[in-house]
């Protein structure tokens, strides 16, 4: 399998395993199926990025580790562009509001598709093609807001 | 702390009796966006509802967001 290796800044998410996979089973997955809540995770976070950044879909770019059950959302280039480290306090430790906000909503599809589609979940930077998103995984997870 | 601030947005929607957007609510009280933050995802189970004014830019998707009363909000019972 190619590898691509890049010095960049990014934001690392590690994901509670145990819950991921109640909602897994809820929803009439297996267990060996925690790939699709990490991309669908992170994809969340990446569709949101171009909005609030500024900067171009193609711009960023996601890594998956399903050993580890961590996401890695990346600027897509050398040294960085300044895209992720906009969205992110790093006096805090916390997204900024605008970012929460809008990576909140990214769950809820106005075209209220089935899984995911282009109005929701969809980006040109996934190299997996778009496959196996659920967003209903973030809406077990109490993701979506009121 | 959360509480606090909570109790704040909601005497202050009480007073204004109208949708104000986050930065309003942040400048009004002067606390910061990441606190008001926190206390409006609460709020948004437990009577006040988001609306989208002309003010609303989706690259700003809460700060620009304006905030209301539920109308069963005098029927739930907030802190």
């Amino acid at each position: 399998m190619p590898v691509r290796y890049i010095r960049t800044s990014g934001l690392v998410i590690k994901v509670d395993a145990d819950i991921i996979r109640k909602v897994l089973r809820e929803l009439g997955y297996s267990d060996n199926d925690v790939w699709v809540s990490l991309h669908t995770i992170s994809h969340t976070l990446i569709v949101s990025l171009p909005q609030i950044a500024g900067l171009e879909g193609s711009d960023f770019g996601e890594a998956i580790s399903s050993n580890t059950n961590e996401i890695a959302i990346y600027d897509n280039s050398l040294g960085g562009l300044d895209g992720v480290e906009g969205v992110v306090n790093t006096v805090d430790r916390i997204l900024v509001p605008n970012y929460e906000w809008s990576v909140r909503d990214s769950s809820r599809c106005p075209l209220v598709c089935t899984k995911a589609c282009k109005a929701c979940m969809f980006t040109d930077s996934c190299f997996m093609l778009n496959r196996r998103l659920d967003r209903r995984i973030l809406e077990r997870l109490g993701w979506e807001l009121g | 702390m959360n509480e606090d601030v909570e109790r704040k947005i909601i005497e202050l929607l009480i007073r204004e009796k109208r949708a104000l957007t986050t930065e309003y609510i942040c400048s009004k009280l002067n606390i910061s966006k990441s606190l008001v933050s926190t206390a409006l995802y609460s709020l948004l189970k437990r009577g006040v509802k988001r609306v989208y004014t002309e003010g609303y830019d989706p690259t700003r998707p809460f700060d620009t967001a304006a905030w209301v009363l539920r109308r069963d909000f005098g029927l739930l019972k907030m802190f």
